[in-house]
């Protein structure tokens, strides 16, 4: 049974303290004891208890950029490049980093910087073999192109066979460039290898 | 700004009944293509396609920023997003598509969250796309901006058919590049027409446009995967005017191909129509697609007789 009764102005803060593991040797033995078997303490201490669960489990709601003094991502930049960002925290930094130039800087020179960092002797880092996993078989031909001037290469007027030489011509390079434009206002734009290619003069 | 008035309010009518039958949207893919399209990033780019053996490959400077991203080959220049494309140079263009632009994803396909990676010394999650248990695609994407850094398109046989890799990657981009374009583009509006059919192997008709030379422009997508059927009267005689031009026979029909890093074209002509589809789908949707398109052949010879005497 316990020597000590409890006094809630007295203790209660030590309740607290006791929670956070704030408490030193000589005061967790005063918690221990009140705790054991005075009915108003354990009361206390349970509701105490639960507040601070409750709290904790509430959500968390970021302030959105515009509302911060400056109107800057500041520190939201490091989870960006983290990868620590919620979705909709990720779009409201990313939108804002499309409108921002000041923050692009920003997060390009923290960028650089852990560049740096893992660039240093000792910093592992687990490259992928994404590039290796790229198709090497089966090459009976091989079309080897400076980038999006191999769509060029198939780039020709191509005159209708019937009517004679008034008749309109098809370019094949505006009929992709067509597609494209058409193309880049589908949401897999973003992501296919098809963003890339654009007819070529 | 040039406009080009084609548009007839039942044609608008007809067009965005057509988008709204889409399927419904499949969230998580959703999500991330979301993210992809916003992402800013900038960098080299390799990409190519394999196909039957042949492989085609390109490199490409990109920045990408606000739903529009710059490509620059050496040779040409582009900037394009959100339906609008500028491409600089000799052949200048400029287009602004309008209409239906929230096509849905297909349900056909799922997302699953892979492995953790890196890739470019870069934190890394892989993504795969799987149509009905099939993986379809592998996306290896950035964890800070969303970029896709890596893409691998699979072919149904399960060999990779397209694939793309970021070689240099950083998050800055050009401060000077376009947000605000007062570049004139020529506004493109849906037209109604409906001789194509509104749904090719699980490709939906969007919306019809009237093509280049008097050529008809119908787009197709599933959500993920597009492409354009152009048609037009009369005939072409495709093979004798492409360069790296391939014969493509599928079904018992003939076809010709081109094959570009990332997008492929195909040509032949039908009875009264030539016919070109330009996309990035890959090669199994684009022989069950080419199944639902009017077929290779010629007008009989009694056919061409009667049109000549009588029109």
């Amino acid at each position: 049974m316990a020597d000590l009764t409890y006094d809630p102005d007295l203790h209660g803060e030590l309740f607290s303290a006791y929670l956070d593991g704030q408490l030193t040797p000589d005061e967790v033995t005063i918690v221990s004891e009140l705790l054991d078997g005075d009915e108003d303490a354990i009361r206390e201490f349970v509701a105490l208890r639960n507040v601070r669960t409750s709290l904790r489990m509430l959500p968390e709601f970021e302030v959105p950029a515009a509302l911060l003094p400056d109107g800057h991502l500041g520190d939201r930049l490091s989870a960006y490049l983290d990868g620590e960002l919620v979705t909709l925290e990720h779009r409201r930094v990313t939108k804002h980093l499309v409108e921002c130039s000041e923050c692009r800087a920003e997060l390009q020179e923290l960028d650089r910087a852990r560049i740096a960092v893992r660039s240093l002797p000792g910093v592992e880092t687990t490259m992928t073999q994404e590039i290796a996993a790229t198709p090497r078989r089966h090459r009976r031909r091989r079309i080897v192109a400076g980038g999006i001037g191999a769509a060029a290469a198939a780039a020709l007027v191509v005159g209708l066979a019937v009517g004679g030489g008034d008749e309109p011509v098809l370019v094949l390079n505006d009929l992709a460039t067509q597609h494209m434009a058409r193309a880049s206002a589908e949401p897999g734009f973003a992501v296919l290898p098809s963003a890339i290619e654009v007819a070529a003069p | 700004m040039i406009v080009r008035r084609i548009l007839t309010v039942g044609g608008l009518v007809a067009v965005f009944a057509i988008s709204a039958v889409g399927p419904a949207l499949a969230d998580d893919l959703a999500d991330y293509l979301a993210d992809a399209s916003d992402a800013v990033y900038s960098g080299s780019r390799v990409v190519g396609t394999t196909w039957d053996g042949i492989e085609s490959i390109g490199i490409v400077e990109v920045q990408h920023l606000g739903g529009m991203a710059t490509v620059d080959s050496g040779t040409s220049n582009a900037i394009v997003g959100e339906g609008r494309l500028r491409l600089a140079g000799p052949s200048e263009a400029a287009l602004l598509f309008v209409g239906a632009t929230q096509f849905d994803l297909d349900d056909r396909y799922a997302i699953s969250t892979g492995e953790t990676t890196e890739h470019l010394g870069r934190p890394t999650r892989v993504l795969e796309v799987t149509e009905a248990g099939f993986l379809r695609m592998r996306l290896v994407v950035d964890n800070s901006t969303s970029a896709p850094m890596a893409t691998e398109v699979y072919a149904g046989d399960g060999s990779v058919f397209r694939y793309s890799t970021m070689i240099q990657f950083s998050v800055s981009v050009d401060p000077d590049m376009a947000m605000t374009d007062e570049h004139p583009y020529e506004m493109m509006l849906p037209v109604e027409e409906a001789v194509l059919p509104i749904d090719a192997a699980g490709y939906q008709l969007v919306d019809v446009y009237a093509g280049p030379q008097g050529a008809n422009q119908a787009f197709y997508t599933d959500g993920l995967f597009s492409f354009s059927v152009f048609t037009t009267d009369g005939r072409v005689n495709w093979e004798t005017t492409l360069d790296d031009d391939l014969p493509y026979d599928t079904d018992g029909f003939s076809y010709t191909r081109v094959i570009n890093p990332a997008s492929l074209w195909v040509t032949w002509n039908a009875p009264g129509t030539a016919i070109a589809l330009v996309g990035d789908l890959p090669p199994d949707h684009l022989e069950q697609v080419l199944a639902e398109l009017p077929r290779p052949g010629t007008n009989g010879w009694m056919t061409r007789m009667w049109n000549r005497l009588f029109g």
